[in-house]
C-alpha cells in the first residue's frame, strides 16, 4: 500500500527570501497536492491608508515591498496624478522610466543569485550579487538610497539627474554588461543547471491563461504579454518587444529573466540618449476625487492598483493586486506530479514576493 | 585541466573582490540620504515640518522654543528639509551608527 | 472615471463569466469595497492588454457564488474578500475560513468593514 506523507515546506526555508508555507502531500516521492498557507507578513496597509493623509500614503506605498518598492510608488503617484488631472513633464517620465529599469535589473539579478543558491551553486550566487552592486551603486548615486529611494512624488520626481549622474550610470552599465556576458553562458549551458531546470514545473499556454499567470511565468509559456506595451511613463517612446520563450518550464522562465536584464540595459541607454530638458516637478493643488484603475509591469509581473477617493484627505479604498497573488494558483498546478527535490526550483521560478502579496 | 589551472592562477594573483573593512571604508556618495540634523538658530517654530512628516516623529513646541525629532522613527524621506522656509533642518550623508539606548534628538533655541 | 465597466446583477454573474471564459479572457482579481449600505464588487478581466470590469452590488447578508468551477484562480481573491470584508462566498473549493491572511490573534475581525470594532477613522497617533 502506498503511504502518504505531509511535509511542511516553509515558512522558514533557505530557498525562500520571504515566508510562505506550502504543505506538500507526497506519495512516495511525488507531490500529489500542495496547500499554501499565507499570513506571516500581513501588516494591514490597506486599512492604514483609510486613516492617513493621501500624500503620506505615498511613503507607505513604497514600503509595501523592498525589492519592487519604486514600482509601487510609481503606480500610486500615477493614479493620484490621473485623478487630479495633473500632466507630468516629459523629463520626469523619462527619469521614472530609467529608475524603473534599474529596479528591474536589480530585482532580476537578485533572483538569479537566489536560484543559483537553490541549486547549491554558491560561487555563481556570489558572482551574480557582485555585479548587482554596480546597479545598486548607480541607484544610490542618482536616487539617494539603495532601497526605498523616495525619489518619486506626486507631480514628478524629487530629484533631477545631473550629467555626472548619467555618466555614472553608463559607466556602471558597461561593467555590468561585461559581468552579465560572463555568467550568461553558465546559466544557459551548464549541464547541471539544465538537468535541474529543464522539464521542471511545466505550465502549458492554455493553463497559464486560465489560471491567471502573469509576468515571466506567462512569458515563459509563450504568451507575449508585457504591461510596458501599454505605454505608461516614457515606454511609449522607447523601442522594445516582450521577451518570450516557448518551452514552458523553469528553464524558460530563467532565460526570460536573463534576457530581460539585457533588454533593460538597452532601454536605459535608449532613454538616456533621448532624455529631454525641462523641469521635473509640477505643482499639484486640490484633493483627489473619483476612482481609477492602473496597471504597470513590475519585475514579477502585472501590478494592478484600484484607488477610490471621495474628496477628503484620506483615501476611501486602496487595493493592490500583486503579481505573486496572481501566480499562486499556477504554482499549485505546477507542483502536482513533481518530485520532492524539484519543489524548491519550481517554487522559486515564479519569483515569490510575499511582502507584496500580503501587504 | 589547463582551464582549471588558468582559473586558479588568476584567482591567486588578482586582488580580493571585497573591500577589506575596517581598514578600507566606503565613503557615502554625494547625494546619499543619511540623517537629519537641526540648525536651531534659524528655526522660527512654524510647525510645517511637524505637519508634513509621514512618520509623525517631529515635535515642535513654540512656547518653549524646542524642536525634537525621534531618529528611530524617522524614515529620512527629506520632506521636512524641503518644506522648511528658513533652512533650519538639513540632511547629512552619514548613516546612523548603532547605539545602546534610543535617545531623541532635541534642540533648544536660547531666548534672547 | 473607470473605463469599460459593465454593471450586472448577481444572477447574471455566472452566465457572463461563462461567456468570458469562452472568449479566453484572463481573470486578474476581485476588488471589494464597503459602501455603507452593502458591498461594491469589481471583477477585473484582461484580454490582449484590454481591461474589462464587471461591477456587482450586493447587500451585507447576500451570498456570493464562487467562480472556482470556471476559474480556479478566483479562490485567492474570494478568500481575501471573506477575510477583509466578511463577504459570504459559497461553493469555494479551497476555503480558509477567514484565516487566509489574518490569524486568530488579530484583534479586529474584518478590518475593511466600516462597522467592525475599532475601525473608526481618525488620525493615526504614535504611542
Amino acid at each position: 500500500m502506498i503511504r502518504r506523507t505531509v511535509i511542511p515546506f516553509g515558512p522558514q526555508h533557505p530557498v525562500f527570501p520571504e515566508p510562505l508555507q506550502l504543505r506538500l502531500i507526497l506519495e512516495e516521492e511525488r507531490v500529489i497536492e500542495a496547500i499554501p498557507a499565507l499570513g506571516y507578513m500581513h501588516r494591514g496597509l490597506e486599512q492604514l491608508a483609510t486613516v492617513k493623509d493621501y500624500t503620506k500614503t505615498l511613503f507607505l506605498a513604497e514600503r509595501v515591498c523592498g525589492i519592487c518598492s519604486l514600482m509601487h510608488a510609481l503606480c500610486y503617484a500615477q493614479c493620484i496624478e490621473e485623478l487630479q488631472g495633473v500632466e507630468v513633464s516629459l523629463r520626469a517620465k523619462y527619469l521614472r522610466t530609467i529608475w524603473s529599469e534599474l529596479a528591474r535589473l536589480q530585482s532580476h539579478l537578485l533572483w538569479l543569485g537566489l536560484t543559483a543558491d537553490a541549486f547549491g551553486f554558491e560561487s555563481l550566487f556570489m558572482q551574480t550579487w557582485r555585479i548587482r552592486e554596480y546597479v545598486m551603486d548607480a541607484v544610490e548615486f542618482t536616487e539617494g538610497n539603495r532601497v526605498m529611494a523616495s525619489s518619486i512624488t506626486i507631480g514628478g520626481t524629487r530629484r533631477d539627474l545631473s550629467p555626472e549622474g548619467t555618466a555614472y550610470i553608463l559607466t556602471n552599465l558597461e561593467k555590468l554588461e561585461i559581468g552579465l556576458s560572463a555568467i550568461f553562458p553558465v546559466f544557459t549551458e551548464d549541464p547541471l543547471i539544465k538537468q535541474r531546470t529543464v522539464g521542471a514545473g511545466i505550465l502549458r499556454k492554455n493553463d497559464a491563461l486560465r489560471l491567471g499567470a502573469v509576468g515571466p511565468t506567462l512569458r515563459g509559456s509563450g504568451v507575449a504579454q508585457d504591461m510596458r506595451m501599454l505605454g505608461y511613463a516614457a515606454y511609449g517612446e522607447l523601442d522594445f518587444q516582450p521577451v518570450i520563450e516557448d518551452s514552458c518550464d523553469a528553464y524558460a522562465r530563467m532565460i526570460v529573466r536573463l534576457k530581460e536584464c539585457f533588454q533593460s540595459i538597452d532601454l536605459i541607454r535608449q532613454a538616456i540618449r533621448q532624455l529631454p530638458e525641462g523641469q521635473t516637478l509640477t505643482k499639484v493643488k486640490g484633493v483627489p476625487d473619483g476612482e481609477i484603475l492602473m496597471r504597470i509591469e513590475q519585475p514579477r509581473g502585472e501590478l494592478l492598483y484600484y484607488i477610490k477617493a471621495n474628496g477628503s484627505k484620506n483615501l476611501e479604498r486602496w487595493r493592490i493586486h500583486t503579481p505573486t497573488l496572481s501566480n499562486l494558483p499556477p504554482l499549485l498546478h505546477m507542483l502536482k506530479g513533481a518530485r520532492l527535490a524539484e519543489v524548491p526550483v519550481i517554487a522559486l521560478s515564479i519569483d515569490t514576493c510575499i511582502a507584496c502579496t500580503e501587504r | 585541466m589547463l582551464e582549471m589551472l588558468g582559473t586558479v592562477l588568476r584567482n591567486l594573483l588578482s586582488p580580493p573582490a571585497t573591500r577589506l573593512y575596517p581598514e578600507q571604508r566606503r565613503e557615502p556618495l554625494a547625494s546619499t540620504r543619511g540623517q537629519i540634523e537641526s540648525v536651531i538658530e534659524n528655526c522660527i517654530f512654524c510647525g510645517h515640518c511637524q505637519r508634513v512628516c509621514p512618520a509623525n516623529c517631529i515635535e515642535v513646541i513654540r512656547t518653549e522654543k524646542t524642536w525634537s525629532l525621534d531618529p528611530y522613527r524617522c524614515i529620512v524621506c527629506g520632506r521636512c528639509v524641503e518644506v522648511c522656509p528658513t533652512e533650519a533642518i538639513v540632511m547629512n550623508r552619514h548613516f546612523r551608527g548603532p547605539v545602546r539606548q534610543r535617545v531623541p534628538l532635541t534642540a533648544q533655541q536660547d531666548s534672547d | 472615471m473607470l473605463a469599460n465597466v459593465k454593471e450586472i446583477s448577481k444572477e447574471e454573474l455566472l452566465t457572463e463569466v461563462q461567456e468570458l471564459a469562452a472568449q479566453h479572457y484572463r481573470l486578474i482579481g476581485i476588488t471589494g469595497t464597503d459602501t455603507g449600505v452593502g458591498f461594491d464588487l469589481l471583477y477585473h478581466w484582461d484580454k490582449d492588454l484590454e481591461l474589462l470590469n464587471l461591477r456587482l452590488q450586493i447587500n451585507y447578508e447576500e451570498e456570493l457564488p464562487s467562480l472556482a468551477p470556471l476559474y480556479l484562480c478566483a479562490f485567492v481573491s474570494e478568500n481575501e474578500l471573506q477575510d477583509f470584508l466578511g463577504v459570504k462566498v459559497v461553493n469555494l473549493p479551497i476555503n480558509y475560513q477567514k484565516l487566509f491572511l489574518l490569524s486568530e490573534l488579530t484583534s479586529v475581525n474584518t478590518p475593511l468593514l466600516k462597522k467592525a470594532v475599532g475601525n473608526d477613522p481618525g488620525e493615526v497617533k504614535p504611542e
